[in-house]
């Protein structure tokens, strides 16, 4: 990989607060977060439920904003974009998201082929005719059929519906292609054709992902690299075969002997998630 | 005999269905004729409405007067056939008035909360608070009697109803993710509300619409009956009862009876319609 260019994905110092009540101390989400993604790199997040993962996709994608920090895509800072309807598509062009409901995240009322007709025409990438040409070309890279291009969400199983998702996504032509739990809701083989799609289609294009899971066997399939999150805050991070081989990080090491397998006890797990709760509050007093 | 749940599923699903349902059918097919009798009212009508006639005042129904005449000798038949047009279209006018008013200010309020969202709180509160009537005939105290102005007072009236109505279903239809997706595909957000989010929101208005129209029948009947709304000659359905119950000392029951009934009996169809549409398309979501 080119190290002299800047990476394709630049966030430096991201930082996101919730206010949830008033008077109440806001929730910290993301805590100086930084990292990094280059064209063609997969960068995996990992952490527990709460720590930060969706809100640092969701700041990547523009859906929630950053309270301080810079992110900055192919060298444009995400927030300085502008307003207008033509820096919306800009932006659009450069991230798109998969998210992890597959029942709530397309348009109910839509056909397959008009949601992906209705993206491709609002970034005119395939004026009026070819615009379902384009839907053809998308739902063959996503293994769908003609037939299925007519139907509507509530007809298609929850792999299905993932696909087109992820092939709206595509009609985009983003640099960056964000997926929350993308996989989550499926089951085990679904998981396994979807996640074979995503790998193959970063094959075809140099599109890069960031691809959150609480799944560690499925991050350690497609990312190259991972940040492990705790609190919002990144505590370790590196290659994946790494980071999960050899966890530097007692945190990550917790995440990993969570994980349900052999010899696996829900009490010990518990026992050792205080115990590193304890001890960070030590290390912070 | 045993039932079970399932039976009891299938019956239900029975009434709902498509065929096995008589009331709503009954019902629809009689709105369908009423608004067929509007509009061909003049042909259909025998008698021209407002022709009086002394000699037949207060007739019995007969060959001549199938409903017998009012205190003017005018022919009831004819008067209820061509008060059919105002009395419909008056309550059409005000509720597409009050739906376009209502349903914007719904929509922005679920959309962007804040002042708007308070300012509709407030309004609604004061509407709930205050005899719904009594703010109709403060704005016809202001602008003057007459059929527009009860038909503009009503809808400002109902609007602040629809608002808050349709702020509840917006909030829940915002919160799916295909709107996030909307968003993060580049469209922007009038587009979003208008284009994807009223339409998917639809069905769930539908029902509350309808049934909307009844009351808005029965509210500019009662403004017509209490002189504010329709003048004379109209022919309206409740300025009939209101210029027919001096008869009704003297044992005439007609003139006030033909139009209650026709009241009634539209109101009544237009409830089943509409809460039966309400069940269906809550059925079907
Ligand atoms: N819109 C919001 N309003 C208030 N608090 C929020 C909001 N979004 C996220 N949070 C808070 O921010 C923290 C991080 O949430 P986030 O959804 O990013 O976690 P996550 O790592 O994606 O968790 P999960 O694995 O359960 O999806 C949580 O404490 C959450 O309560
Ligand atoms: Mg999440």
């Amino acid at each position: 990989m080119n190290t002299s260019a800047t990476p394709l994905v630049v966030a430096d110092g991201l930082h996101r607060a919730f206010h949830v009540a008033r008077g109440a101390d806001p929730v910290v989400a993301v805590d100086d977060v930084s990292f990094t993604i280059e064209a063609g790199e997969a960068l995996g997040l990992v952490g527990e439920s709460g720590s930060g993962k969706s809100t640092i996709a969701r700041i990547l994608a523009g859906l929630e904003r950053a309270d301080s920090g810079s992110l900055r895509v192919a060298g444009i800072d995400r927030r300085t974009v502008g307003h207008g309807a033509a820096a919306r598509l800009a932006r659009a062009r450069q991230v798109q998201m998969v998210f992890q409901d597959p029942y709530g995240s397309l348009d109910r009322r839509l056909t397959v082929e008009q949601t992906l007709t209705h993206a491709m025409r609002l970034h005119g990438l395939a004026g009026g005719r070819d615009a379902k040409g384009g839907a053809a070309e998308l739902l063959e890279r996503v293994r769908l059929s003609a037939t299925q291009a007519r139907l509507k969400p509530y007809q298609l199983s929850g792999g299905q519906r993932q696909r087109v998702a992820i092939a709206r996504a595509l009609a985009v032509e983003p640099a960056v292609l964000v997926l929350d739990e993308a996989v989550s809701a499926l089951d085990v083989s679904v998981q396994a054709q979807i996640l074979e799609l995503l790998d193959e289609i970063r094959r075809e294009s140099r599109i890069s992902l960031l691809f959150v899971s609480h799944d560690l066997a499925v991050v350690d399939e497609v990312t190259d690299r991972v940040l492990v999150l705790f609190g919002g805050a990144v505590v370790e991070e590196g290659r994946t075969q790494d980071v999960l081989r050899k966890p530097a990080h007692p945190y990550t090491r917790l995440l990993i002997a969570s994980v349900p397998g052999p010899g696996w006890d829900p009490h010990d797990v518990i026992a050792r998630r205080a115990a590193f709760e304890l001890s960070r509050s030590d290390a912070s007093t | 005999m045993t039932t079970n749940t399932a039976d009891v599923l299938i019956a239900r699903k029975g009434i709902s269905g498509r065929r096995r349902d008589p009331l709503f059918w009954t019902s629809v097919g009689f709105l369908g004729v009423v608004v067929l009798v509007a509009i061909f009212a003049p042909f259909l009508a025998p008698y021209d409405p407002e022709a009086i006639d002394f000699a037949a005042i207060w007739s019995q129904p007969s060959a001549a007067h199938p409903l017998g005449t009012d205190q003017l000798g005018r022919d009831l038949l004819s008067r209820l056939i061509l008060g059919t047009r105002e009395s419909l279209i008056g309550p059409f006018l005000l509720l597409v008035g009050a739906t376009i008013l209502g349903v914007t200010i719904g929509i922005v309020a679920a959309w962007n909360g804040r002042w708007i969202d308070v300012l509709l709180a407030r309004i609604t509160d004061v509407m709930f608070a205050f005899p719904g009537l009594l703010f109709v005939v403060l704005v016809i105290a202001v602008f003057g009697e007459g059929a527009a102005t009860a038909v503009v007072a009503l809808a400002l009236a109902y609007a602040p109803v629809i608002a808050k109505f349709t702020r509840s279903i917006a909030l829940s239809e915002l919160a799916r993710p295909y709107v996030d997706a909307y968003r993060v595909q580049g469209v922007g957000g009038a587009t979003i509300a208008t284009r994807y989010v009223v339409p998917n929101m639809t069905p769930a208005l539908l029902g509350y619409l309808v049934v909307l129209f009844g009351e808005g029948l029965m509210g500019l009947a009662t403004l017509s009956y209490l002189g504010f709304g329709a003048q004379p000659p109209s022919s309206e359905w409740g300025l009939m009862v209101q210029e027919g119950q001096d008869g009704i000392v003297l044992g005439h029951f007609g003139p006030t009876l033909v139009p209650g009934i026709a009241i009634a009996a539209v109101v009544v169809a237009v409830n089943i319609v509409g809460v039966r549409l309400a069940e269906r398309m809550g059925a079907r979501a």
